[in-house]
């Protein structure tokens, strides 16, 4: 039945005036339709612009703490300056989108260092360089590992000479091309002769011989501390090493205290702070300078000059009252005398005589000498000890001087830590063995390799009773870039403004 | 437009130039800045993509401007494809591969659709045109269908009523059809012929007013096609019908007809019915012709040619859905990506001359 | 070429030279020239004012003050424990012989040109020569010339020299620190870290100070014109003029702290110490003599201290300066009334009252004293408000204590006590200021101002009387609960 049709029954099928009519049904429909997607489109557009949802149009989603300001793009986009940079072949770098000062209108910003070259040849980093927003992020200013590589990879300085921190450094690891060095310790340097303040300076630095501890860090404090007289290492019935506190009799030890009794973490937690001798030192060390005539009695913990002042007015005062309690009733007396003298009121002030000044003068320096002295120190009342126990003292005639220890208050100043965030872990796992330091000049802070224990994506060698792995090893969970971690060298700005004595602001 | 060797210097070009793109992304995504939309490297990367974009959109633009003669339509074609697809790559490479906000993310969406609704569309079109060449003899215009379903459903009812009677039945469509089906085969030669056939036709015919064709008298409004004009309907109306044939078990013709072959004629009809398949067609006609004394054999054989033309009809249809169908997709999305593109260029570029 | 003078040319340059060096007098001070402390090394040399006392008084000046004076120890006490005590109290970062507040007054003050005395070498002689007499990078070498005096006279103010034998300069030396000025100011808060408080009165002041200097010379200066022709009313004079000059110390003072940026505000001791430190029982007395004031009680005062014995000097009638300073002083006293005074009206009327202070005490400074003067102040003094319903707080009677002892001394001065009138006059003090003494005793009770010195000023131990106290509760419960079982 199906013959091929003959030509005129196929034209015959068709209308006649077919050709003259157009075709377009298909793609007036296509048109139809792609007008109502372009209202829809825009319909929805115009909404989220008119509600202010403006967060919509951007690239993704800000970070948290951006999340108040996310729909106001002005708050930190400039106009025009995408195609600014697009015209800019020169030196398209030097265009943001961000404006620095919109960033710095909410933010703080310290440079990173003096030294610093800035990168891609353009004066000035933009924040929006390395805090990348948009991303999701939860904090911003997590940065990549890769944005600090990209000067500490090959790290130069604006005056071109080299840098005193390592030149290439890729990874935390022990095991990468370029590996964080060993941790450089601040040097202490003690007050100069002339009174000068200490300053801190950078650099791995190895004092004394090599055949000395093992770390070949010394601390040149001048002080004489002995943490193994201190403290007394045993094991407990489950056969852990515990560390405990030597009592001020001398004999018994203490395991509830260890080191947080003199090593007291600060307000937030995050590092130590200084010991001192008034509330860690002087219950088992008192400063006693007369046991016959003044048992018990101590001289306050300040410099030489004002120790003698206080032995002086203590002295004198007495000899005041034993001179008014011999003749009493002297006050009133002024019978031949002149009637303003002296001044009426308080009871009558005298001046010593040189008989007794002479004699107030002598146990001063009898006094001096007892506080000064370097005894063995039996713990409690009859103790003897003075300031040479602990401390350098220098003679210069009849002045004495105690030279500052100079102990840093901050070891590794280019980095930021937090005991609080340790806290499940014992001191002595990171600050090596303590209780057997019996020498100033050990440094028991600890080396990079028992950060690396725990700080790694990997599991290392097992150096903890317990195996852990995993925690953070980016660049940031250490260090600051913008330098609020302490060191000095990142401070540019002026110091910060001090109130003199009498109210007055002024600048250090 | 069929994927054959001749594509094969485009797909050289893209090839080339993914590469290239490729190569560059690779550095620029390694140095320190990682990537980012608006860096220079991935505006660049944009600017290209998004030419290539729009050198694909403009191809609806020349179809609507067919004068508009640079370059041939097959130059345009394989650049609405291979850059097309191109631009994928090269939109990837400015966003360094990340979703973005809601606005991107509908930039994405939209793309997607149009892609993968193109990339069908053109898979279909290396299948489907052949198959219609095979399956489809009788080709015709997508457009005739509703004609040729009337015309065919007319030429049906004359021979039916040819041989059983007139038919009772409401035949709009055929009738609107009858003119330019008589015309064109030059059945009037008279004007009150379309009359005559339609009467002889139906049982209540409809009155059908001839076309004027004398310049004095006025001319009707322009009408549709198949429809009949008013003069012709009147003029038939008022003939006699016409007298009555014998009757040789053309009833159950006429049933048939009726209830079976007629319904499946119409342009509304559905493509499942059994006529529409040769098998059960050809059983269906057979047991007819057994009923049927051969003296009908003739209009069964009609009428089974009938239903072969229309289940052609159908399968065109269908095959023509397949082959454009996809265009709903690929079409009015790209006019809402187009908007999209327009808001994200504002908006990220922050070309406003006001502060916002 | 050598200088041998040959050549007239030579010589007429050499003529020149030498002229231009003994002729051409110092070169004018520009405003670069700000006098300088140097310290007492130069003005201890042996053969200047350090010997041994043989010789002239001025020959000894130093050795005397160092040996006797209180102001060669004024460094020294900021080492003891109570200044210790005191700066930490007050949170000052460094201690009290390094704070330039303490420093300022317990050794060489800060100069209006600016000159400071901080440094550790300078400060450790405390109150020193430069103190009074004035920084003396500039007069220290002129000192020595025989043209001094005139050159002294010309432009002492100029070189920085302070010329004490001018009793009004000579006072202000002394109230420069014991009353106060811009950066030394004994306030509240220093008061009650533990510093004493400030009570200066000059001739009582001067009476207790060793004397450095030739005395008999100063009084026959300022002898004025007293009974006979080797007398002096110099004591009277000290005490006039000092008075005045205190006064109008204190306004300056209230001056400064109201204009102060740093100096707080309101200031307690711009009022009397007694004014709240008094015995908390009611006492009626107490409020009529508030009354009497033209307050309300409840309203301040001002500065009662210093103005105690105004109306007594204004008993000099030749130069007493009217009814305009009365008023004066009543406004100061009207701004002073609320508890937080305004700080612009402060400002202006004790500006206003200082001037006048001034020019009063300028008026005193020329005066020439008489016996008339010695009389009438005696009289002012035991009749006038102050004399019949007595001293309204221990401020005032120690005044009038004061005033009548230099008194007593003044006249014994200017007249001898050949009179026996006067005679008589001197016995009456006698008996009665010792009994006044007395009185103004502080008694050794609880809470009393015993405790600003000894032993339970600087411990933490409960003061001597509150021991006696808790003594004696241990005393009774012992014997209380001795007897087991039996309870009393």
């Amino acid at each position: 039945m199906n013959r091929l049709p003959s030509s005129r029954e196929l034209s015959e099928r068709v209308e006649i005036d077919f050709p003259r009519r157009s075709r377009r049904r298909l793609r007036r429909r296509l048109a139809w339709v792609a007008l109502l997607a372009v209202f829809a489109t825009a319909a929805w557009i115009g909404s989220e612009w008119r509600s202010g949802q403006h967060r919509v149009f951007a690239a993704g989603g800000v970070s948290t703490a951006h999340r108040m300001i996310e729909n106001d793009c002005g708050a930190c986009h400039t106009t025009w300056a995408p195609l600014e940079r697009l015209a800019n072949w020169v030196d398209p770098g030097s265009i943001r989108s961000i404006d620095n000062s919109k960033c710095l209108a909410c933010h703080d910003r310290a440079l990173h260092h003096r030294d610093q070259v800035p990168g891609h040849g353009h004066d000035g980093l933009s924040c929006a360089e390395c805090h990348r927003e948009h991303r999701h992020h939860e904090r911003l200013a997590r940065v990549e590992d890769r944005q600090c590589l990209r000067c500490h990879s090959d790290l130069k300085t604006t005056s071109g000479s080299t840098s005193t921190f390592v030149h290439s450094l890729t990874t935390f690891e022990a095991d990468g091309q370029h590996p964080h060095p060993e941790f450089a310790l601040k040097r202490i340097l003690l007050e100069s002769a002339a009174g000068s303040r200490p300053g801190p300076e950078h650099g791995v630095w190895k004092v004394g011989d090599a055949g000395e501890s093992g770390s070949g860090f010394r601390d040149r404090a001048r002080l004489r501390f002995n943490h193994s007289a201190h403290l007394k290492v045993e094991k407990n019935s489950k056969g852990e090493l515990v560390v405990g506190l030597r009592n001020s009799d001398g004999r018994t030890v203490d395991f509830s205290k260890n080191c947080n009794s003199c090593h007291e973490s600060d307000e937030s937690g995050g590092y130590m702070r200084p010991v001192r001798f008034e509330s860690h030192c002087r219950a088992c060390h008192p400063l006693l300078f007369d046991n016959r005539n003044e048992p018990g009695h101590q001289v306050p913990h300040v410099t030489a000059d004002l120790i003698r002042g206080w032995l002086t007015e203590k002295y004198t005062l007495g000899a005041l009252e034993q001179a008014g309690s011999r003749s009493p009733g002297s006050a009133t007396d002024v019978t031949g005398r002149d009637s303003r003298r002296p001044f009426p009121g308080p009871a009558e002030r005298r001046t010593l005589d040189p008989a007794m000044a002479r004699d107030v003068l002598g146990r001063v320096q009898v006094a001096e000498a007892v506080v000064q002295q370097h005894v063995h120190t039996l713990f409690g009342y009859e103790a003897k000890g003075g300031c040479r126990y602990c401390h350098e003292v220098t003679d210069a005639g009849s002045h004495w001087r105690v030279e500052p220890p100079g102990i840093p208050d901050r070891w590794m100043i280019h980095s930021r830590f937090r005991h609080g965030s340790h806290r499940l872990m014992r001191c002595e796992e990171c600050h090596g063995d303590v209780a057997s330091s019996r020498r100033t000049s050990d440094v028991l802070m600890p080396a990079i390799a028992t950060c690396r224990g725990c700080h790694s994506p990997r599991p290392t060698a097992k150096r903890f009773a317990r195996a852990a792995w995993g925690a953070r090893s980016d660049c940031v969970e250490c260090h600051d870039y913008h330098g609020r971690d302490g060191s000095k060298s990142s401070q540019v700005t002026t110091p910060p403004r001090s109130t003199a004595e009498d109210g007055s602001i002024s600048g250090r | 437009m069929i994927l054959d060797r001749s594509h094969r210097q485009w797909l050289l070009v893209s090839g080339i130039l993914l590469g290239l793109g490729t190569v560059c992304y690779l550095w620029y995504a390694s140095g320190p800045a990682g990537v980012s939309g608006g860096s220079l490297p991935g505006l660049i990367f944009a600017i290209v993509g998004t030419s290539m974009m729009i050198f694909a959109g403009l191809l609806s633009a020349r179809r609507q401007v067919p004068t508009w003669r640079i370059g041939s339509a097959q130059f345009w074609l394989k650049g609405h494809i291979w850059l097309g697809l191109l631009s994928v790559a090269f939109i990837l490479f400015h966003a360094g591969f990340r979703w973005g906000g809601p606005v991107e993310i509908g930039l994405w969406l939209s793309t997607a659709v149009i892609v993968l609704s193109g990339v069908v569309g053109l898979g279909l079109q290396q299948v489907l045109p052949r198959l219609l060449t095979t399956r489809v003899p009788r080709e015709t215009f997508i457009d005739q269908l509703p004609y040729q379903c009337a015309s065919m459903q007319f030429l049906a009812d004359k021979i039916v009523s040819e041989a059983a009677g007139k038919l009772d039945t409401s035949a709009r469509r055929a009738i609107g059809v009858a003119e330019d089906v008589c015309r064109q085969r030059k059945w009037l030669k008279r004007e009150s012929d379309l009359q005559k056939i339609v009467s002889a036709i139906y049982e209540n015919p409809p009155q059908l007013v001839p076309e004027d064709s004398g310049p004095a008298k006025p001319k009707p409004a322009a009408r549709k096609p198949g429809t009949p004009s008013p003069l012709l309907a009147a003029q038939l109306a008022a003939k006699p019908a016409a007298p009555e044939r014998p009757v040789i078990r053309t009833e159950e013709l006429k049933t048939f007809y009726l209830k079976t072959v007629r319904p499946f004629l119409a342009n509304s009809s559905r493509g499942n019915s059994p006529l529409a398949q040769a098998d059960r067609r050809r059983a269906a006609f057979e047991q007819m012709r057994v009923d049927l004394p051969s003296e009908l054999h003739g209009v069964l054989d009609q009428l089974e040619q009938f239903c072969y033309e229309r289940s052609q009809l159908h399968r065109l249809r269908t095959i023509h859905r397949w082959l454009h169908g996809w265009q709903y997709l690929h079409v009015p999305v790209s006019a809402s990506l187009l908007v999209l593109f327009i808001i994200h260029v504002v908006i990220s570029l922050r070309v406003v001359p006001w502060e916002w | 070429m050598t200088w041998n003078l040959k050549s007239r040319a030579q010589q007429a340059t050499a003529i020149v030279l030498i002229a231009a060096a003994v002729l051409v007098p110092g070169r004018e001070l520009t405003a670069q020239d700000a006098a300088r402390y140097v310290g007492t090394n130069s003005c201890a040399a042996a053969n200047c004012h350090g010997g041994d006392g043989s010789g002239k008084s001025w020959t000894s000046s130093y050795s005397d003050w160092v040996q006797r004076d209180s102001h060669a120890r004024s460094f020294t006490v900021l080492l003891g424990d109570r200044s210790r005590r005191i700066a930490k109290a007050l949170g000052y970062p460094r201690p009290a012989h390094k704070s330039v507040a303490c420093l300022n007054c317990h050794a060489l003050p800060p100069t209006p040109a600016g000159t400071t005395g901080h440094h550790l070498q300078l400060a450790s002689d405390g109150v020193s020569c430069e103190a009074c007499h004035g920084p003396a990078s500039l007069w220290i070498t002129r000192h020595v010339r025989r043209d001094w005096p005139a050159v002294k006279a010309a432009r002492a103010i100029s070189l920085g020299f302070y010329d004490t034998d001018d009793l009004r300069m000579r006072v202000r030396a002394c109230t420069g620190c014991h009353v106060g000025g811009p950066g030394r100011d004994v306030n509240h808060d220093l008061i009650a870290a533990g510093h004493p408080r400030l009570h200066f009165e000059m001739s009582t002041y001067h009476a207790n100070l060793p004397r450095h200097w030739n005395d008999a010379a100063d009084a026959k200066r300022h002898a004025g014109q007293p009974a006979a022709s080797d007398r002096s009313l110099r004591e009277l004079k000290l005490w006039a003029v000092g008075q005045v000059e205190t006064l109008r110390a204190r306004a300056q003072l209230s001056v400064w702290r109201a204009s102060s940026e740093t100096a707080p505000w309101p200031e307690l001791t711009e009022t009397r110490c007694f004014a709240c430190h008094h015995d908390l029982r009611d006492a009626r007395w107490r409020r009529s003599v508030v009354t009497r004031s033209g307050r309300r009680p409840g309203q301040f005062p001002w500065a009662g201290w210093e103005r105690s014995m105004i109306e007594a000097v204004s008993a000099i009638a030749s130069t007493r300066p009217g009814a305009e300073l009365s008023r004066a002083l009543v406004r100061v006293d009207r701004v002073t009334r609320p508890v937080a005074p305004d700080r612009d009206g402060m400002r202006l009327e004790a500006t206003d009252l200082a001037r006048r202070l001034e020019m009063w005490s300028e008026a005193l400074n020329r005066h020439s004293f008489t016996m008339d003067d010695l009389d009438a102040v005696g009289r002012q003094l035991v009749s006038g408000s102050a004399g019949q319903r007595g001293p309204g707080d221990w401020d005032q009677a120690a005044q009038l204590y004061l005033a009548l002892s230099s008194l007593q001394v003044s006249q014994k001065q200017a007249t001898g006590l050949v009179d026996e009138r006067r005679r008589s006059i001197d016995r009456a003090l006698a008996r009665g200021l010792p009994r006044m003494r007395a009185v103004l005793q502080f008694p050794d009770g609880h809470d009393s101002a015993a405790q600003l010195r000894g032993g339970t000023a600087e411990s933490d131990q409960p003061p001597l009387a509150l021991q006696r106290f808790l003594e004696a509760t241990k005393l009774i419960r012992s014997a209380l609960t001795d007897n087991r079982g039996a309870r009393k």
